[in-house]
């Protein structure tokens, strides 16, 4: 059944609200992440964030204020169109040199991305030769930590798409549902996650919401690459703040708007 | 296209590629494809994969499989070991920054929020964004240029299936026409991927060996200056 004209309407009306107050949170926690050096980019494990990092270290607070400023605007052109803002020159500038990092050196006269090689906390290598290599991690132990660390976050319901590799939590907002969906199974990277922001009549109202995303790093799905078993439980832990971090300012940013019950 | 109409001629027809009437042989940029034979005209460059006796094959077009691959280039690598996935996350990664959309490993299911018959299939890109104002979903599928008709068919089947089970999701899904993809992705300092921009869906990636791209610049370079010199010579010989 399709929607009608009516509920249509309604629905993108709450997405266009939605869209405005969650691209205001995020220059906010934009704001807080760079004010406190990042401590939750920092506990995800991937190489977007180790290049974003290693790029960010020799800036001040106010070019890294701008960059972050400039990041999240260019990930959030739906949001811009509503809140009357756009990007400039300066902002544009600030982008390209994000990118230029992000994607890497110079080789043959094309830019390659590739691995990115640190000491210490971030070391991480992944590409030999022409191969992708992945650390062999037990799966399923994983996503039974994840499921464990999760279930008091954003709880108490829980369920799957079918797969045993991909599950989902929905936790009360007001009327709003907002899902936390992750998924253990990809053969790219050990987990990945991010939320669905749904009407009491399941409509999706925001999607492929997570850290990587509102801060303007990278796409919706923010993911782990870990090198080791020993490195599981961090990152699980990890995740568990930031969800919690999450649900906590949503409850903040979408207080006084709630969908209609019909919808 | 194997046959037309009219007076006029028309020299593109097996897999959208230009015909050489005069030597009876397509050409396909790199080489010369004879389609009696099914064979190249002069050797593959690629030296192989020892796992694939196929691709060592020095002369066979497309794995011996024109009816599910093309080779547009005449100088594709066949997609072996993890080159398609380098390419696909590598693409994934550029996607998700530009749409906001999610991918390769979320199923239907997932995007539905139910479980449906064919809800474990995962399309590669899926932006639920870009066209919501308009109602429209889009999925996308990454495929090495030899198995183009394969992601044809794969799209036309994620379609199917997120518009008969989500029917009441507010989005009509169709195969994704507005997303830009990277021009080239490096996958090592010896290989490139070179994309072709979505067309119904699909995204077609063909690698090529970055030595010999060099190689034949240099072979380019060296042919332009041999003629401006040869020019060069001509005109003075003729002034004087």
């Amino acid at each position: 059944m399709r929607l009608t004209n009516r509920r249509e309407s309604e629905w993108k009306a709450c997405q266009r609200e939605f869209a405005e107050r969650y691209h205001r949170w995020k220059f906010k926690d934009a704001r807080r992440e760079t004010e406190e050096a990042f401590p939750f980019v920092r506990r995800v494990r991937n190489q977007t964030v180790y290049r974003f990092l290693e790029m960010v270290e020799p800036m001040g607070e106010d070019e890294r204020l701008r960059l972050m400023t400039a990041l999240v605007k260019r990930s959030h052109r739906f949001g811009l169109a509503h809140v009357a803002e756009t990007i400039t020159a300066e902002d544009q500038c600030l982008i390209q040199r994000f990118l230029e990092y992000d994607h890497g050196e110079i080789v043959h006269g094309i830019t390659a991305r590739l691995p990115i090689v640190r000491d210490g906390e971030h070391k991480q290598m992944r590409m030999e030769g022409d191969s992708l290599k992945l650390a062999k991690i037990d799966r399923r132990a994983l996503h039974r930590a994840i499921i464990t660390r999760l279930k008091p976050v954003c709880g108490p319901k829980l369920g799957d798409f079918g797969s045993r590799s991909s599950s989902y939590f929905e936790s009360a907002v007001g009327l709003w549902t907002i899902t936390t969906e992750f998924r253990t199974g990809s053969k790219f990277w050990h987990f990945d996650y991010f939320h669905r922001l749904l009407t009491p009549g399941g409509l999706t109202v925001g999607f492929g919401i997570s850290l990587m995303h509102w801060l303007g790093l990278g796409g919706s799905q923010t993911r782990w690459e870990l090198e080791d078993e020993s490195q599981v439980e961090d990152a699980v832990d990890a995740l568990g703040a930031i969800c919690a971090h999450f649900l906590r300012e949503a409850t903040l940013f979408l207080q006084g708007f709630d969908p209609p019950k019909n919808l | 296209m194997i046959h037309s109409t009219g007076t006029t001629p028309n020299n593109y027809l097996f897999a959208g590629e230009q015909f050489d009437p005069d030597l009876n042989l397509y050409y396909n940029r790199a080489r010369y494809l004879n389609v009696t034979t099914g064979r190249f005209w002069i050797m593959d460059s690629y030296e192989g994969n020892d796992e694939d006796p196929r691709s060592i094959h020095k002369y066979l077009y497309v794995d011996a499989d024109p009816v599910n691959n093309t080779d547009p280039c005449g100088r594709c690598l066949p997609s072996i070991g993890d080159w398609g996935d380098i390419v696909q996350e590598f693409i994934f990664e550029d996607f998700q920054e530009k749409t906001g959309g999610v991918g390769l490993n979320v199923t239907i299911n997932t995007v539905l929020r139910s479980t449906v018959p064919s809800g474990g299939l995962e399309p590669d890109l899926i932006d639920p964004n870009t066209l919501s104002e308009f109602g429209i979903g889009q999925v996308y599928e990454i495929k090495s240029v030899y198995s183009e008709l394969q992601a044809k068919a794969k799209v036309l089947l994620y379609v199917s299936v997120l518009n008969f089970y989500g029917r009441n999701t507010g989005l009509k899904w169709i195969p994704g026409v507005t997303y830009t993809a990277p021009p080239i992705v490096p996958i090592s300092p010896s290989a490139v991927a070179f994309i072709q921009q979505p067309w119904a869906g699909v995204i077609t990636y063909c690698v090529v060996n970055q030595t010999e791209l060099l190689a034949f610049a240099i072979a380019a370079d060296s042919a332009a200056l041999y003629l401006d010199l040869s020019s060069a010579a001509l005109t003075a010989a003729y002034a004087y």
